[in-house]
């Protein structure tokens, strides 16, 4: 059985303004979760009844909802050059909410997060799983469906149009540069193979096959000091890694590759993609911050199996 | 599902990946550019901070003058610097009254002069960096705003995925720093914050003509009115209606206090339109309501009537401000007997036709004496090129043979993507455009067409007057169910399209002069070129959508222009 998606990501955290003082968000396994809401279905009852909406969970149902979003991949970045300067500060400002009724979340990479919490403003179509003390798991079934019957019920109102879902995820973006990724990831797997759209995927594919593209080509670029213009991908719906290859137009080389769209999830999203001068193609195996991967060195090779570890900010061969 | 949902010969995938692709290229060229600086927040008024400043000038200057005192105190020679004073004050009397302390500041004057050519100097750079860099995004907007408009117009990708794609593309700009984010929430001319336009469902539209010129007092200003058509329906009746004033009407006087925004956009005219009243001959009132607008002399838009006649109803008597009778509108008229006819167009053809029409437009703008220098053609070569590799067209399209064939006439080289299209001939209704392109030789008069003509594209429309000048033809259209002309925005292509031809191998094509519009229903003045032939007996006039084209033959009866220049009292 290969790794999850997420097996080459570290956790990430973020400090939420939330009540009368600083929460955690805790991104590790996948899922983001409220740490100081180990109750966290409750309180989104109590919430959809009428009781004070969390910041935090607002921000965990959000994540949530956009964890297939396809307008992530357009908008998350391309590559670690590629920076997202948008702030907290600048949505609160230009964002339709403006700034009232704001919780303003902090993450460790300091950026500013604000979050509308007027009427409608931010309306679930599903929950995501939230952990939930083993103890308690049981009485919890019964909530469990209250929430996921309420969630279905997306609130009414004025605020309940696009501008509102452009400014949640354009928050989930503003949370920080490790979010970006791993949001960008979760999205990618899931549309992969393993993913939950895998069966109405070819609806996506010029989407899904533009994220590819963008995100191959800076590293192509980087590997083989290429054009980044001159890489052209496209989605691999087979068995195995894929295939690349390379030619020649004169002067100017051209690559083409076919790669699974699990290659963003796997590869691409942890940083992967390309680790001292090799091209990953495939995670055979990880448990952050170590993995076994499928790598090329030059176009035409074979791919070679390599053990990488995460250590000061990037990934780099392990010692044997 | 709309007629661009019905092109099922292009391969939309195909298209969408293209631009999508597009999209990501110019993302990694955008990551070479300048930033976006928004422009620094002003802490205080101007007026606050010129007060604060002058202050501070004064007090330096008064310092200045004091320390020169201390300096002289005690001095042998006081008596020389107290003659010198008494000097330097008669000449700043001469000087018009200057203080002394300004004449002491000039000594220091040239450390101002330096800050200010210094700020000058970077202020110049700032806005040099910010015009390239506003410049190069523009640029990359529109490149992808027109090429999706253009998919779009051709059916090769959905309207939804043009604005999706064209949102994404704003707010990945906008976080990155390159454009300013405040777009990410705004009006983006692509977004389709106004609803597709919805299907007339109120029965068959119904043109009577009217053609009824009347004299009228509106507001203290003389003038003429022209009620051209009357386009009725189950569920509403509406008068074409035009006005020419002797004088050009004023703007509202402004009342104390008022907001100069309110008095920019009142008009006393819209206002004083809202006094006409109607009757009919069976003892029904009626209330009339102006929608439209104009200035200066001209005024032009309809008169809804409300409620509707009913079918018994032989006629109304509307009255006109300071008319000497009421105006009577027929309501039994019979339309005139015009030919009137719809074909099915070829799906297949859509983008040809779209990229023909993009040629048009280009032609339409060559004059003899403009060297054939005019039009945007490097524009709509790089869109050809575009449609060719998104393969919505192929190497083998008509439509690129008629773009080489326009190439290889105006000694214009085709980009390398076009170059193995082979060029065909360019229309002999191309040509016959070009050749009257600068004629003025046309009719003055008008012609009430009155013509409803069948739906298209679930647009109704209905041809209501054609009025022809010396060098220019117009022609007045009412139309339900019509797209909204803000929708299309910077990236506009227009799904419909309006021409005509005449009987003696004419051809015309349109611009949009002026339009009103509210909820589907649009009033429209087109502009036709060249002007009309004088040798022409009738004029057929084409509505082309995406999947039909109407048309309606119109015999060229010109009648004297009812909206002559009114004479001075």
């Amino acid at each position: 059985m290969s790794a999850p998606w997420w097996a080459a990501f570290g956790p990430a955290t973020a400090e939420v303004s939330c009540g009368d003082g600083m929460h955690t968000l805790r991104w590790a396994d996948g899922s983001l979760t409220a740490v100081e809401h180990p109750d966290a279905e409750g309180e989104l009852v109590l919430a959809a009844l009428g009781g004070d909406a969390t910041p935090c969970l607002d921000v965990v149902r959000a994540w949530g909802r956009h964890s297939d979003d396809l307008s992530v991949l357009a908008l998350g970045p391309r590559s670690a050059a590629d920076r997202l300067t948008i702030t907290t500060e600048m949505l609160d400002e230009v964002s339709p909410a403006g700034g009232q009724g704001i919780s303003v979340v902090r993450s460790r990479q300091g950026s500013t997060f604000v979050l509308s919490r007027r009427a409608g403003g931010f309306a679930a179509a599903r929950s995501t799983p939230m952990r939930v003390p083993a103890g308690r798991a049981s009485h919890m079934a019964a909530r469990r469906a209250a929430v996921s019957r309420l969630m279905s019920m997306r609130r009414l109102g004025p605020d309940s149009d696009g501008d509102d879902e452009r400014a949640t995820r354009l928050r989930l973006l503003a949370l920080g540069e490790p979010f970006q990724w791993r949001l960008s990831g979760a999205v990618a797997h899931a549309w992969s193979a393993d993913g939950e759209h895998a069966g109405t995927r070819d609806r996506a594919r010029p989407a899904l096959t533009a994220a590819l593209t963008g995100r191959l080509a800076p590293a192509a670029a980087d590997w083989l000091d290429v054009d980044p213009a001159t890489v052209a991908a496209a989605v691999h719906d087979g068995a195995g890694w894929g295939e690349l290859s390379v030619s020649s137009a004169g002067s100017v080389r051209h690559l083409r590759a076919r790669l699974p769209v699990s290659w963003l999830a796997t590869v691409w999203a942890p940083g992967l993609a390309l680790v001292q001068g090799r091209l990953v193609v495939r995670v055979l195996d990880a448990a952050w911050p170590s993995a076994r991967v499928l790598a090329l060195r030059a176009p035409g090779d074979e791919p070679a199996e390599l053990a990488v570890r995460y250590d000061k900010d990037r990934w780099s061969v392990a010692a044997s | 599902m709309g007629a661009a949902e019905e092109s099922e010969d292009l391969d939309r995938g195909r298209a969408e990946l293209y631009l999508r692709l597009q999209v990501e290229a110019e993302l990694r060229r955008g990551l070479g550019l300048p930033r976006y600086e928004p422009p620094r927040p002003r802490l205080f008024p101007d007026r606050v901070l010129g007060a604060v400043v002058t202050v501070l000038q004064a007090r330096r200057h008064a310092a200045m003058l004091r320390r020169l005192r201390r300096a002289s105190t005690g001095s042998a020679v006081r008596p020389v610097i107290r003659w010198f004073r008494r000097f330097v004050a008669g000449k700043a009397a001469g000087l018009g009254q200057r203080p002394l302390a300004w004449l002491v500041s000039q000594r220091f004057a040239w450390r101002r002069w330096i800050r200010l050519r210094l700020w000058r100097i970077t202020r110049h750079r700032r806005r040099r960096t910010e015009l390239e860099r506003t410049t190069s995004v523009d640029v990359v907007v529109e490149r992808i705003s027109g090429l999706a408009a253009a998919m779009s117009a051709i059916g090769a990708i959905s309207e939804t995925t043009q604005a999706q794609v064209l949102e994404d593309l704003q707010t990945s700009l906008a976080i990155r720093g390159m454009t300013d984010p405040h777009l990410i929430f705004g009006q983006l001319p692509w977004r389709p914050w106004a609803q597709p336009p919805q299907p007339h469902t109120s029965g068959p539209l119904r043109a009577i003509p009217v053609g009824v010129v009347a004299e009228t007092d509106v507001d203290g200003q003389r003038g003429r009115i022209y009620l051209g058509t009357l386009v009725t329906d189950a569920s509403s009746a509406t008068l074409t209606f035009r006005a020419r004033f002797e004088q050009p009407a004023a703007r509202s006087s402004a009342a104390p206090g008022q907001l100069r925004q309110v008095r920019m956009r009142h008009h006393s005219m819209l206002s004083a339109l809202q006094k006409f009243a109607a009757t009919d001959n069976l003892g029904g009132s009626y209330s009339i309501n102006f929608s439209g607008g104009g200035g200066g002399e001209d005024w032009r838009g309809r008169l809804d009537v409300s409620p509707v006649p009913p079918a018994a109803a032989r006629w109304l008597d509307l009255s006109v401000p300071d008319a000497a009778a009421p105006v009577r509108i027929p309501l039994d008229a019979a339309p005139p007997p015009h030919e009137v006819s719809i074909r099915a167009l070829d799906p297949a053809g859509t983008a040809d036709r779209f990229l023909d029409n993009c040629i048009v437009e280009q032609l339409q703008q060559i004059r003899p004496a403009d060297d054939e220098d005019a039009g945007d053609w490097p524009g709509v070569f790089d869109l050809a090129a575009d449609l060719l590799a998104a393969g919505i067209l192929t190497k083998h399209s008509p439509s690129l043979a008629r773009l080489a064939a326009v190439a290889r006439w105006l000694k214009r080289r085709l980009p390398d993507p076009l170059s193995g299209v082979e060029p065909g001939v360019v229309p002999a209704e191309w040509l016959s455009l070009l050749a009257r392109a600068a004629s003025a030789d046309g009719p003055a008069g008008i012609v009430p067409v009155a013509a409803a003509l069948p739906v298209v594209d679930g647009a109704h429309c209905v041809v209501t007057e054609l009025e022809s000048e010396a060098d220019s033809m117009a022609l007045q259209v009412h139309a339900r169910g019509w797209p909204d002309p803000h929708r299309y925005g910077a990236g506009r292509a227009e799904p419909f399209r309006w021409s005509a031809r005449d009987d003696v191998g004419g051809w015309y094509t349109s611009s949009e002069s002026g339009w009103s519009y509210s909820n589907g229903e649009a009033d429209m003045d087109l502009r036709l070129h060249p002007a009309v032939s004088p040798r022409a007996r009738e004029l057929q006039i084409i509505l082309t959508g995406r999947t039909a084209e109407a048309s309606v033959s119109v015999p060229l009866n010109w009648q004297p222009a009812p909206l002559r220049r009114v004479p001075p009292r």
